[in-house]
């Protein structure tokens, strides 16, 4: 309810019934001159508790390929993929491994302390600095010709209506969580508008018309006046709601599934629409940076449409030789990179509305995870695996590092972004700064 | 729609005479003449103005004698000697009984207009829908102790098995140190508690909330599911706030759960900042320890209710409305469909669902429109929507919708063929608690009991008795009283030590005055002005030295003997006679203060930065208070500065400044009634002398009917107040407009009259004027309406004649009120 778009309707005084879209608000959308600098667009997916080393790693040292069980549904889009091994979160201090997984995974710097005890370790509080998709956001939002009207969207699925360490991905700065939506009406409200609820009202308002003219007949000179008077400013009302739709339509918005509940069973559908919002949201060029965070840390999706009951973070915790859970935790991995085949599948198919380029050729997305392994909570070797060719790098192979800190990838995000940072998060993390090998 | 019984029946009742035939006498006719020749060219025919010569209607107080000075002194005005002696008493004669005097203006016919529900009406009426739906706690002050149930757990996650007990905490101010929140002296490393209580709410408007605390804790307002503070990891800071729209007279849920696990101290304060109230501790009194249900409050901005006519009725219709309206029936809808379980007993995959859904409408339906459906009804807002829709939620939506956007729901006296006792039951709800019946009414008007005397009866008494009713009369005198600034401060070299505080504890004096006369002992309307109680808080007792009463303002658990001396000593030792959210009720020995009239917020508000306002005081007692009706300034005026002549009273500067006789028509009884309450400085302190000079507030009044009164001061003014009927008809009335959200004679042309007669013989009890006022408009173009008494004295009719105001015997026909309201005209 109290969405930033709201807010921002607020300011200008009106409610958002009539409001015409943001469409209407010059310099946001029409920013297609042909001299502007390339569109470039970045995804962080999260999915957590690890994953299943052997299936999910190649097993030779690269650079060629090698789709295992858990990456096979996004083969066919080979040569657009950048895996990279031998990143690893060296962030310590308090909190235990989930926590200082999550919250030092897009900051790079340490928890702050706090009152918040893991399954180990310290208790510890919220992160100590600014994600990197924030920065990057900020960055680009401080440049007209980059400026967009959201700047970056943040998506959940089935994240926990639950603030703390192990739910919050991205940070404004330090001990600033941004809640992701997990809510594809509320998401799709906060991007356009009330337009159900318009359609919802325009179907009654015949209605109230014809009751209004009824009630009338009996009414003295002056009484039916002022029904006539509400009869004549609904009718404005009504042609103002039907202007405002006729501009969202230029926006072409996704149909939305209705009545989709929020809870664990409908997940694939809720993935879905929110990708379908993500992807819409990118080709009329609403921001340039999105999250999407599937469940959160320690996570207990139950993914029973895959044959999987049990809790996900609960089976991370089986050994390696429990075969049984390896399978099922490969099955809810494999069902998070089929989230991503249907994400690239509808960047590569959906237009920039404003240059026509193929959203994919904008894009980079990059999908993570706060932990290397998840019984042993590694933080060591955690999954970087990149898609698209938005930021540059040199794509269709497997790169193999050397255990280095994972802020030299942040900061080689915001460099393909041309923000030039000369460290980011713990600054003793960024030595050698960018890698170099991403663009080689 | 309109009256047909009352117009007739009242005046019959009083045995008054309000002939309107034949008043024109031959010198009337010769008035009449002279006015349509000389006058009406620039005042109109009917003296209602014309644009661009005199705009403003000729109305007004003066008497027929005064109206014909100022007429043969100053018209017309190309030419006064135009219109002089016997011409000038004719024409004066003429328009005061046409159409300028109060009498004539209630004589012109009042419609009762077709209005729609106020803001507070929708919102109210919007909570109140919910609640059908959602069940009701009833909650039972005298039962209950004071202050948040408290559960006590040796776990963070407040682990049941680790509970270390429950109890009632009066406050939220804790300071747990390293140890136990039972005993500080046990190291205590891991904690949990969970308290929660019913917050009573009395005034609508924002409410802030602060928690202070190093650990982590999340606050709930209202809504258990979602907190308005969350700040369970404690690295964010100590400081918490959030702020909550609340609606006035109900309950609210308020949780407070906090943690500590292996910090160094555990702490924790929970404050607030109620509207035009001051951050405090959240006061033991409004809570109630137990669970109370949700409201649902629509946090939608409406645009303001027209207020022209001097209180805010549902009389302007525009598109802003209509959005807000349309927004919240949305909002509303989502927030029914959200959950499901609750609102429509709905479970996950319900076989049921459809037809639950339906039910749910055809009742949403029935008590938005405080009325069975008819068959045609229910199919237009029921039956078709799911014929229509794609899906029984969406079906659901768009009759939800519908219902609340229906003229139906927003005109409650629409679509009513005979009036009946449904119509008696809204009209109640909407007079009593400004939002729709509830289930008890129904039962009443089911069963036509409300019809029936007995039946109104009953639901008066149990009506009048409701936290929503208080905080209406509340509203009342929040409005009657304008007592609406936020912002008292003072000149800071000549009330060094009066501050903010002082200025908020002031309010919640008088507020808790004006409750404690409604609502407690006789209900007497005299109080208002006779009695000499005030409420103090420490603050103010200290400050305005109202010796503090015998016990009290001492800490808990410190004698401070020093303070009991200074007591025992004190030649004007008041009584302490009761306490209430750290207020002492004290009876002042001395015989200065008169009720509100002397309050020092009034006081304090009615006077200017470093000196008083003889002048805004002398207005709001004129307008406010008496009800006389004040043009417009001619031109504005910068009030004369203190140092104009230094040497010079507040009361000689202004004086001075009104001497004119074009000033004078109006000042000659402003100020002598600002003037009579020179003894009080501009923060409500008694004084004895301004300038080294004695306060003279002695004056002469010369009232409406050109009565003189000698007044030597507050007291002497407070009496003749108190004594006045128009003052008491002016007060009626403003309840009355602010109850029922018409003018009184949209009633008929002698319902003040009845009022006030009741009032008179019921010794003045406020409760009983407004049930006698609920009752005649509730009944209103009913059949019960006919045998309609609302004089029945609680004693045998034992009227003695000095209840009678001096007036009544001078005055041939019982003046009745001009409804409208000079409002401005403000020289300041």
């Amino acid at each position: 309810m109290s969405s930033s778009r709201r807010e921002f309707i607020r300011q200008l005084g009106c409610s958002s019934l009539a409001l015409p879209f943001v469409a209407n608000l010059p310099s946001l959308f029409d920013n297609n001159s042909s001299n502007a600098p390339k569109r470039k667009r970045l995804v962080v997916m999260f999915t957590p508790n690890g994953t299943v080393k052997k299936n999910f790693w190649p097993g030779s040292d690269g650079p060629d390929l090698e789709f295992k069980e858990i990456t096979k549904p996004i083969e066919s889009y080979r040569d657009q993929i950048l895996l990279i091994h031998g990143l690893s979160n060296k962030l310590r201090g308090d909190g235990d491994s989930h926590m200082r997984g999550m919250g030092c995974l897009l900051t790079g710097i340490e928890l702050a302390p706090g009152n918040i005890q893991g399954g180990s370790d310290t208790p510890a509080g919220w992160a100590g600095g600014i994600s990197i998709d924030q920065e990057i956001k900020n960055f680009l939002q401080s440049n007209p010709e980059t400026e967009t009207f959201f700047g970056s969207l943040e998506f959940g699925v089935q994240v926990p209506e639950r603030a703390d360490p192990w739910t919050r991905l991205v940070y404004a700065g330090k001990n600033k969580p941004i809640p992701p939506i997990s809510d594809p009406y509320q998401m799709f409200k906060k991007m356009y508008g009330g337009g159900k609820e318009q359609e919802t009202l325009q179907s009654v308002l015949d209605e109230v018309q014809s009751e209004l003219k009824l009630l009338k007949s009996n009414l003295s000179a002056e009484d039916a006046r002022r029904i006539e008077e509400h009869s004549d400013q609904l009718r404005q009302l009504e042609s103002e709601i039907q202007r405002s739709r006729e501009q969202q339509k230029d926006l072409s918005p996704p149909e939305l599934e209705q009545g989709v509940v929020l809870r664990n069973d409908n997940m694939p559908k809720l993935s879905q629409m929110q990708i379908d919002l993500m992807v819409n949201g990118f080709s009329n060029d609403m921001n340039r940076v999105a999250t999407i965070q599937y469940t959160n840390s320690v996570g207990q999706a139950k993914m029973r449409w895959e044959g999987v009951e049990q809790g996900h973070h609960g089976l991370s915790h089986d050994p390696d030789e429990n075969e049984q859970s390896q399978e099922k935790l490969t099955k809810i991995n494999r069902w998070f990179c089929e989230q991503l085949a249907y994400l690239i599948k509808r960047l590569g198919e959906t237009k920039d509305s404003a240059t026509g380029e193929s959203l994919l050729s904008q894009t980079t997305i990059v999908w993570t995870n706060e932990l290397g392994h998840g019984n042993s909570h590694s933080l060591n070797n955690i999954p970087f695996l990149l898609v698209g060719p938005g930021l540059g790098y040199k794509l269709g192979r497997y790169l193999k590092l050397d255990n280095q800190p994972h802020n030299r990838l942040l900061m080689s995000l915001a460099k393909s972004f041309g923000h030039e940072l000369k460290t980011f998060g713990k600054p003793e993390l960024c030595q050698g700064g960018v890698i170099e090998q991403l663009w080689a | 729609m309109l009256p047909k019984f009352v117009r007739l029946s009242i005046p019959v009742l009083l045995g008054l005479t309000l002939s309107q035939s034949s008043f024109l006498s031959g010198q009337d006719v010769a008035g009449k003449t002279i006015y349509s020749n000389q006058c009406a060219s620039c005042h109109g025919e009917k003296g209602q103005g014309v644009e661009g010569k005199y705009k403003q209607s000729l109305t007004g107080d003066l008497t027929v004698e005064s109206l014909a000075e100022v007429i043969e002194g100053t018209m017309p005005d190309q030419d006064p000697d135009l219109c002089v002696a016997e011409d000038a008493d004719a024409v004066a004669k003429y328009i005061y009984e046409a159409f300028y005097s109060p009498a004539a203006q209630a004589r012109q016919a009042t419609p009762l207009e077709l209005t729609h529900r106020t803001n507070l009406q929708y919102k109210n009426a919007i909570a109140d829908l919910a609640a059908r739906f959602s069940g009701k706690i009833w909650i039972n002050e005298g039962l209950l102790d004071r202050g948040m149930k408290g559960k006590y757990y040796s776990s963070r996650n407040f682990d049941t098995t680790k509970s270390m007990g429950e109890r009632v905490d009066p406050k939220i101010e804790f300071d747990f140190g390293s140890g136990s929140p039972f005993s500080p002296e046990v190291e205590m490393e891991e904690f949990g508690i969970q308290w929660f209580a019913a917050l009573k709410v009395e005034e609508t408007g924002l409410y802030d909330f602060f928690v202070d605390s190093p650990n982590g804790i999340r606050l709930f307002v209202n809504d258990p599911r979602t907190p308005v503070i969350d700040a369970w990891v404690s690295t964010g800071g100590d400081e918490h706030e959030a702020s909550v729209y609340l609606l006035g007279g109900h309950y609210y849920l308020v949780k407070l759960e906090m943690f500590k696990y292996q910090e160094d101290a555990a702490s924790i304060s929970f404050k607030w900042r109620p509207p035009h109230g001051k951050l405090e501790t959240v006061p033991t009194e409004k809570l109630l320890p137990m669970w109370a249900p949700l409201v649902v409050v629509s946090d939608t901005v409406l645009p303001p209710d027209d207020s022209s006519t001097g209180y805010p009725r549902g009389t302007s219709v525009s598109k802003a409305w209509l959005e807000a309206t349309s927004e919240s029936a949305i909002q509303f809808a989502n927030r029914m469909l959200s959950d499901q379980e609750k609102y429509f007993q709905i479970s996950k995959d319900d076989p049921e669902k459809e037809e639950k859904l339906k039910k749910f409408c055809r009742r949403l339906a029935k008590f938005a429109f405080s009325r069975p459906l008819s068959e045609e009804q229910l199919d237009l807002y029921v039956n078709s929507q799911f014929e229509s829709a794609e899906s029984s939620e969406a079906a659901a939506r768009q009759s939800i919708i519908l219902t609340l956007s229906s003229p139906r729901f927003l005109y409650p006296e629409l679509g009513v063929a005979e009036p009946d006792d449904y119509l008696i039951a809204s009209r109640l709800a909407l007079l009593f608690w400004d939002s729709i019946p509830d289930q008890e009414l129904w039962s009443a008007a089911s069963g036509a009991n409300l019809s029936q005397t007995w039946g109104i009866q009953n639901q008066l008494d149990r009506m009048l008795d409701d936290p929503r009713t208080r905080a209406k009369i509340r509203g009342f005198f929040h409005h009657w009283l304008e007592m609406n600034s936020d912002d008292l401060t003072k000149d800071k070299e000549l009330y060094p030590e009066f501050n903010k505080e002082i200025a908020m504890d002031l309010r919640r004096s008088l507020e808790l005055f004006l409750d404690d006369v409604v609502w407690t002992g006789n209900s007497d309307y005299r109080r208002l002005y006779e009695s000499n109680e005030i409420y103090v808080s420490e603050l103010m007792a200290d400050y305005y030295k109202i010796q503090p009463p015998t016990e009290g303002f001492v800490p808990e658990g410190v004698v401070d003997e020093v303070f009991e001396d200074e007591v025992a000593t004190s030649v004007k030792s008041p009584k302490a006679v009761d306490d209430f959210d750290g207020f002492k009720k004290v009876e002042l020995a001395t015989e200065q203060r008169a009720g509100i009239l002397t309050h020092p917020y009034l006081m304090t508000e009615l006077a200017y930065h470093r000196t008083t306002s003889p002048i805004h005081r002398g207005v709001f007692v004129a307008r406010r208070l008496i009800g006389r009706a004040l043009k417009q300034p001619p031109e504005n005026f910068e009030p004369l500065k203190e140092d104009f002549d230094p040497t010079m009273t507040t009361r000689e500067r202004v004086a001075h400044q009104t001497k004119d006789s074009s000033c004078m028509t109006c000042h000659s009884f402003i100020n002598p009634l600002g003037f009579s309450l020179e003894g009080f400085d501009a923060v409500g302190n008694i004084r004895e002398t301004e300038k080294d000079k004695p306060i003279d507030s002695s004056s002469l009044y010369s009232s409406e009917t050109d009565q003189e009164y000698s007044l030597t001061g507050a007291k002497d003014l407070a009496n003749y107040l108190v004594d006045s009927e128009k003052v008491q008809r002016n007060f009626i009335k403003h309840l009355f407009q602010h109850l029922v959200k018409h003018p009184p004679r949209a009633y008929g042309t002698g319902t003040l009259d009845l009022l006030h007669q009741s009032f008179v013989q019921n010794e003045f009890s406020i409760k009983i004027l407004i049930k006698d006022i609920a009752k005649i408009t509730a009944l209103h173009g009913t059949e019960a309406a006919a045998k309609l008494e609302v004089v029945k004295p609680e004693k045998p009719a034992a009227v003695t004649d000095d209840t009678q105001p001096e007036s009544q015997k001078d005055v041939g026909p019982v003046e009745i009120e001009a409804e409208i309201e000079t409002e401005g005209g403000n020289h300041e």
